[in-house]
């Protein structure tokens, strides 16, 4: 399947745009958006990559160049929707405050795709809900990963529930060992 | 024709015995002994601490809090020697977090050397698995562009996924043969050519190829060393810089190519700033090489503690077609 890199159209600029507003605010997504370039690797899946000027500028040359991958694949666009990859959600880390902090003995667990218990949570950004995305970070601030919120948050505190699993784990670092090899 | 020394010390050693035989003319028999003798330890470990991602004296910190000994070379501010590790470098959160590049001392040198500038355009020719192609995106500071390109499906993966961890964002990856990269007649700044070798100066750490590559290995890859060469030279403007280094002290994959640059295109060879290590041959078994070749630089486990290895920069005065 051959692979064609292009500007997003204005729909696909859209959703890139409302999806990176559920993590950042328009003032950063601005920011992002001045500094950075979309490209989208149109192919079996629409992949979305961020890049500088100078990169992106050669996907529009006169003699085809034909990549394997251009800049850092952030996610891929499914159903009107920006999907975070591993990479994608190191790229919006240091813009957005929907993080949880995991304890130091969970960390290795996450790592190796384990979820999350209740009882490893130290905090977790305030407002967010059932069903929510969040980044995973530990308590010196590394990203880890990205997970999904399966409980309400109050939950998260209640001495019953320590066991139960609070987020799930959809990505982590340890996927560069399992499968970036 | 082998002799009676030679075939003592394959024997000894674990070597063919005309590897032995040509290390023997090389670098006589002393100093056979000591390459030998060097070759039966690992080089120490490495890591270069990746800026894009982090402050070195952060990581420092971190990793000695976790119980890692590191030391700083002497050469490279963000390379690191270490001494002590509670656990493998391969599985620490740092490392996965991309806040260092696990490489060998030597491996940093060429893309120091080559000094890419942000803003350049730089072409690597062998990228994969990408150790190389993500310090010079850390050189470049992730602006300009780099051109990434290799050919195998396999190793095209890992070089992405590198490139990911390492938080680079200014590369095109494209899985080519190098040698037809010219097609696209992009006149880079800088090209480094970190070339497909038969790996002789790794005999230390991956033992199979004391045995496994011979002459003929040698032959055939001095001719794709020379396409490829060809290639990253046909893709350099006026005043272009390339580097080219291979992981082999083989003359014939290291300074027999660069010798047949010079007589064949408008290049010439400039100064390398590590005077510590050891110059070229302009003379290897019956041959003799351009004196130029002087300036290029060769490294070796008994003297300098790394895997065997070679590296030269070349300018191009005119562009080639």
């Amino acid at each position: 399947m051959v692979i064609v890199y292009r500007e997003p159209t204005q729909a696909e600029a859209e959703t890139i745009r409302d999806s990176l507003l559920y993590w950042i605010d328009k003032e950063k997504f601005q920011l992002i958006n001045e500094k950075h370039h979309f490209i989208i690797g149109d192919g079996n899946w629409k992949e979305v990559f961020i890049t500088n000027k100078t990169t992106s500028a050669f996907i529009t040359k006169k003699e085809p160049i034909s990549p394997y991958s251009i800049g850092l694949g952030i996610g891929e666009i499914k159903k009107n929707d920006l999907l975070l990859t591993l990479s994608g959600g190191y790229f919006v880390s240091p813009y957005t405050d929907k993080k949880v902090i995991i304890n130091p003995d969970s960390e290795q667990l996450f790592l190796y795709k384990r979820d999350i218990h209740c009882k490893s949570i130290i905090s977790i950004k305030q407002g967010l809900s059932r069903n929510d995305k969040v980044l995973v970070t530990n308590t010196s601030n590394d990203y880890l990963g990205l997970g999904k919120i399966l409980l309400s948050i109050s939950d998260f505190n209640d001495p019953k529930k320590e066991d139960e699993v609070a987020i799930k784990n959809l990505i982590d670092l340890g996927w560069y060992l399992r499968k970036g090899k | 024709m082998v002799s009676e020394k030679s075939k003592f010390l394959a024997e000894k050693y674990g070597y063919l015995p005309e590897t032995i035989e040509r290390f023997l003319q090389l670098f006589g028999l002393e100093e056979t002994k000591d390459i030998l003798q060097a070759y039966e330890r690992k080089p120490k470990a490495a890591i270069r601490i990746n800026e894009l991602k982090i402050n070195p004296l952060e990581l420092i910190d971190r990793m000695e809090k976790k119980g890692f000994v590191l030391t700083k070379s002497n050469w490279y501010e963000n390379g690191f020697f270490i001494e002590k590790a509670p656990f493998p470098l391969g599985a620490t959160t740092e490392y996965l977090a991309g806040y260092y590049f696990i490489q060998s001392a030597a491996s940093w040198i060429p893309s120091l050397i080559l000094n890419p500038k942000p803003g350049d355009l730089v072409v690597d020719l062998a990228a994969a698995p990408g150790g190389k192609a993500s310090h010079l995106a850390q050189l470049m500071n992730n602006e300009g562009t780099l051109f990434c390109i290799d050919l195998s499906r396999d190793r095209i993966k890992s070089l992405r996924s590198n490139l990911a961890r390492c938080g680079v964002r200014n590369n095109i990856c494209i899985r080519m043969n190098a040698i037809e990269f010219p097609k696209y007649n992009l006149k880079a700044d800088k090209v480094l050519l970190d070339a497909p070798c038969t790996g002789e100066g790794l005999m230390a750490t991956d033992i199979s190829r004391r045995t496994s590559k011979g002459e003929d290995d040698i032959k055939r890859l001095a001719k794709l060393q020379k396409d490829l060469v060809q290639a990253g030279i046909k893709s350099l403007k006026k005043d272009g810089i390339m580097v080219y280094s291979t992981c082999s002290t083989a003359p014939e994959e290291n300074e027999e190519v660069i010798n047949w640059a010079l007589d064949n295109f408008p290049v010439r060879m400039l100064e390398i700033p590590f005077k510590e290590f050891s110059s070229g041959f302009t003379k290897a078994f019956d041959k003799t090489y351009d004196s130029e070749l002087i300036k290029s630089k060769r490294l070796y486990p008994h003297k300098d503690g790394t895997e065997g290895f070679f590296v030269c920069k070349i300018v191009l005065q005119e562009e080639v077609e």
